[in-house]
């Protein structure tokens, strides 16, 4: 509750006070929440049990009451959110917008919905926040975004909403064959007697707004443009913790449904994520504007943490929970590489950009570590959740696993190639303008490499604290008695 | 009962103080409307039933009632500027308005179908001359004109549907305690069925002109556009709640007697939603775009109703509440707007928020609610109707309206886009109208800012709401 809250106050707060202070005070905020998770991941139990924050009466009539509860997996989630929320905040200091309280409020409004989105046990609680988590993402594109924002981040709105509106239809439909006084609570879900015609289309309902937030192929039209016009914190915002709603809404809230539905649309799922592999891959090699390469780098990443998910066996989304941390921390990264270079050089663009290693040592070395975690090289964190989740792929479908195996190969491919253009080669005459980080850059990125050799060196306590819970889920999966 | 009397007390003698000093009469007004909604307290606790068959005063329609003359009290106190175009006839609008609240008064809680044709002519006749009370403005004349044309057609319809109900069925009599309900006649034999159809059909086609609903909604965005904006908000909250109210109270009391007008009724919430908003994408006046999108709401509501259903009243009453209160935010911040750059288009808006931030701030809650975006009560409003068809559906043989439950959806969808282009003019866009925008007065920020409060937090206490109706 206390993780909320602490957002949502500050949040409030930034309405009375304006410039550094402004800053300073989101930043508290955000480590006075790390601090609170990884008090309470050292609380918990690592025994895959959930644990209730509050619950309490909300609308009885309608069934729905106020439930927060966390598992392991929840608390890997809110320690990714809580985590990425100070790096955004020292990412922005040196942008006009960072000192705007408008938009600091805006993120920890952001930071407040998302963690009710990974703590809710309750439908339409899980619906109210992944909405909520909607409207500061939008004004903080549209006020601070590039050109064409406003259609750009309308389209975005009015896309992700469509999804959503058809994961609403999809809870009630499940909802009305589940516990009558209490409906929308998550346990009485997964034990509804839905028959699976119903539940077909409840299920389709689900899919698409997670779908939609991923994005999956060929959902994905207006991710990269929205990734390309937003600034720097919101796209951020989007890739590092966002679109991890959609991931985490699949394992807990739609694969209650497959036993329903049936294997054959999983093979469906399968087959969009690879395909959005591959895709993404192909147009990232294509890329010149080093903003849309990563955002189509990361299509690529998220589909194989998809179809991860998509097998249903322990490693596939144990490895998908430890990479979706891992994406969460590089795809930060890696915008925050482009937002440093773009802020002195004013341009992104990579025929423009030449030899910045030359100038600046210590930024390429942290840049190289941040592309290296993408890459997947071994001792980084790539390599153990990409190795997982090709490993689950393959075990569940040869010739998907091969195929989705190529995303490792693209991906040294096209981030080697901005690299190159990027860092190395002949110094320009530009490059003076490169001057030194400051400690902000310094400290946000230094953080997020030592995140990136750390899971890389030594996953296990990552692992532990969603082995359990993935297993219990799976095996309450299991046991659903599925109506003839 | 009680309230009802203070009111029309109260519009008297509004008339007669601006006859004295013109100045007078907001006040008056106002304390008039305060008093009235203390009274609803005593109402509640007193329900009342007319001993001569005509009037039920229900807890619900003493809490719709309370909702209205909560409007009212709203709407005249803040009218300071919004009233200015009557001149010296201020008073006479706010005589005026306060009698036509009466008829909402009466549609609430009668029990008779001469009473709904008396509240509706009572709702009905000050609203023609008040669409026209701009005298010297054509636009204002002419939204008079055709408003009263056509309302005077659609009364008409209503009151020979009324008669051929009558002839059916004997009685007058609806709702309340009594035997002499129409639900409790035998119909004549014969062509009595026929013609007790006959009569529900015309009747419900008259009063889904009140409330515009497609395909009677025709006047709508010209006579909204045309009014002032005061009366254009009167007409969007006040009259539509009461013609939604006393729609639902014929339908659903007639409703176990005669089924067939559930599929009509559904075909034209469904138009409503569908017309309302595809009309709406393209207007370039936000006035008619807030007109289209009202068509709009009603489809939401009749679709409500369609489940045949007493227990949906509550439910109408939380989206009704939603969706008045972020019409008035709106109605007001675009009267301010308008009124000091002379146009209702979206241009006027334009960097608005760079400018005045906190009224840019509450009218975006009040479209984000409107447009039903959790967790502000708009969405809760929509949801609660989609959860009552739903489950209305999975119990009804038939299978019920849930593909209309569909086409809501989705069009709550499209909705976005023309509700976000204020969102787009007021923060993302340069300004670039040359009159000055003064800030509002702080006595109407702080209402609107209490409003969007009652937005923000009126889904937490949805239960107790409930509960009061029921009680």
């Amino acid at each position: 509750m206390e993780l909320i809250l602490i957002p949502l106050f500050f949040a409030a707060v930034q309405f009375f006070v304006k410039g550094r202070t402004a800053s300073w005070l989101a930043l508290a905020s955000t480590l006075v929440s790390l601090g609170w998770t990884i008090s309470m991941i050292s609380g918990y139990a690592m025994d895959g049990s959930t644990v209730n924050i509050v619950d309490m009466e909300w609308l009885k009539f309608a069934g729905i009451r106020f439930t927060l509860g966390y598992d392991g997996i929840s608390l890997m989630m809110v320690l990714l959110t809580n985590l990425a929320l100070p790096i955004i905040v020292l990412a922005s200091w040196d942008r006009n917008y960072g000192k705007s309280p408008l938009y600091l409020g805006l993120a920890l409004l952001m930071q407040a919905a998302l963690v009710g989105v990974f703590l809710a046990q309750d439908g339409i609680l899980f619906y109210v926040f992944w909405e909520l988590a909607l409207i500061p993402i939008y004004f903080i594109s549209a006020l601070w975004g590039g050109e064409n924002k406003n259609r750009i981040t309308l389209k975005f709105f009015i896309y992700t909403f469509f999804g959503s509106i058809f994961m609403l239809i999809g809870l009630l439909l499940w909802k009305s064959y589940g516990s009558s006084t209490n409906g929308f609570a998550w346990m009485s879900l997964v034990q509804s007697q839905i028959p699976s015609n119903i539940a077909f289309w409840a299920f389709l309902g689900f899919a698409l707004a997670f779908a939609i937030k991923l994005p999956l192929f060929p959902f994905h039209t207006w991710q990269p443009d929205t990734y390309a016009v937003a600034p720097a914190g919101g796209t951020m915002l989007l890739s590092g913790i966002m679109l991890k709603m959609g991931l985490f809404g699949f394992i807990k809230w739609a694969l209650p449904l497959v036993p329903h539905v049936g294997e054959n649309m999983m093979h469906l799922l399968s087959v969009l994520a690879v395909i959005g592999i591959v895709y993404g891959s192909i147009i990232a090699i294509k890329q010149n504007d080093m903003k849309r390469l990563v955002a189509f780098s990361s299509m690529a990443h998220v589909g194989l943490i998809a179809a991860g998910i998509f097998t249903q066996s322990l490693e596939g989304i144990q490895g998908a929970i430890i990479q979706m941390l891992n994406h969460g921390i590089t795809a930060i990264g890696l915008f925050f590489v482009i937002d440093v270079i773009e802020r002195r050089m004013e341009t992104r663009e990579l025929t423009l950009l030449s030899g910045i290693a030359k100038v600046s040592p210590v930024f390429a070395v942290m840049t190289l570590i941040l592309v290296m975690g993408s890459v997947a090289v071994p001792l980084t964190n790539g390599f153990v959740g990409e190795f997982i989740l090709l490993k689950s792929v393959f075990d569940s479908n040869a010739t998907l696993g091969v195929i989705a195996g190529l995303t490792i190969i693209f991906c040294a491919v096209y981030l080697l190639r901005m690299v190159q253009f990027s860092l190395f080669g002949p110094s320009n005459a530009q490059n003076k303008k490169f001057t030194p980080l400051t400690w902000a850059e310094g400290l946000g990125l230094g953080t997020l490499c030592f995140f990136v050799l750390w899971i890389g060196l030594n996953p296990d306590p990552f692992f532990g604290l969603t082995e359990r819970s993935v297993s219990n889920l799976l095996s309450l999966f299991n046991s659903i008695k599925v109506q003839p | 009962m009680i309230a009802l009397v203070t009111i029309l007390l109260t519009a008297i003698i509004t008339l007669f103080v601006n006859l004295v000093n013109t100045k007078w009469a907001r006040p008056v007004a106002t304390l008039g409307l305060a008093v009235a909604l203390g009274v609803c307290f005593y109402d509640y606790s007193n329900p009342y039933e007319d001993t001569s068959e005509m009037l039920y005063f229900t807890h619900a329609s003493t809490i719709f009632s309370g909702l209205t003359i909560l409007i009212g009290l709203i709407l005249i106190g803040l009218s300071e500027y919004s009233v200015s175009y009557a001149g010296k006839n201020r008073g006479d609008v706010y005589a005026l308005m306060l009698f036509s609240l009466c008829g909402a008064l009466i549609l609430f809680s009668y029990s008779n179908l001469l009473m709904l044709f008396l509240g509706v002519e009572i709702l009905s006749i000050p609203l023609y001359v008040l669409a026209g009370s701009d005298k010297e403005n054509l636009a204002s004349n002419e939204s008079s004109l055709k408003y009263f044309l056509q309302g005077a057609f659609a009364t008409g319809i209503l009151l020979f549907g009324i008669a051929l109900v009558y002839g059916a069925s004997g009685s007058f009599v609806i709702g309340g305690s009594k035997a002499n309900n129409i639900i409790n006649y035998q119909l004549y034999s014969g062509g009595g069925l026929t013609m007790f159809n006959m009569g529900v059909f015309m009747m419900m086609f008259g009063m889904a002109f009140k409330i515009a609903a497609a395909p009677f909604h025709f006047w709508s965005a010209d006579v909204y556009e045309g009014a002032p904006d005061l009366v254009t908000a009167f007409m969007a909250t006040i009259v539509k709640t009461a013609g939604i109210v006393a729609i639902s109270i014929f339908l659903l009391s007639i409703g176990f007697l005669n089924k067939q007008w559930e599929m009509t009724f559904a075909i034209m919430a469904g138009l409503s939603l569908i017309v309302g908003n595809f009309s709406a994408l393209k207007q370039m006046s936000f006035k008619r775009t807030l007109a289209y999108s009202s068509i709009s709401h009603a489809g939401y509501l009749m679709l409500g109703i369609t489940i045949n259903d007493p227990i949906i009243i509550p439910t109408l009453l939380f989206y009704l509440l939603a969706y008045t209160l972020s019409t008035l935010v709106l109605m007001i911040g675009m009267n301010w707007v308008a009124g000091h750059t002379g146009k209702h288009d979206f241009t006027a808006f334009n960097g608005l928020a760079k400018k005045h931030p906190v009224m840019a701030g509450l009218m975006a809650v009040a479209m984000l609610s409107m447009a039903g975006l959790p967790p502000l009560s708009g969405f809760f409003g929509k949801y609660f109707i989609f959860d009552e068809v739903f489950k209305h559906s999975s119990m009804s043989k038939d299978g019920g309206f849930w593909w209309l439950v569909i086409v809501a959806a989705v069009n709550s969808v499209i909705s976005i886009y023309y509700y976000f282009r204020i969102i787009i003019a007021m923060f993302f866009s340069p300004a670039v109208s040359e009159e000055e925008v003064p800030s509002m007065p702080r006595l109407n920020m702080v209402v609107l800012g209490l409003i969007c409060l009652a937005l923000l937090a009126a889904p937490l206490f949805a239960t107790p709401l409930y509960g009061l109706m029921f009680y």
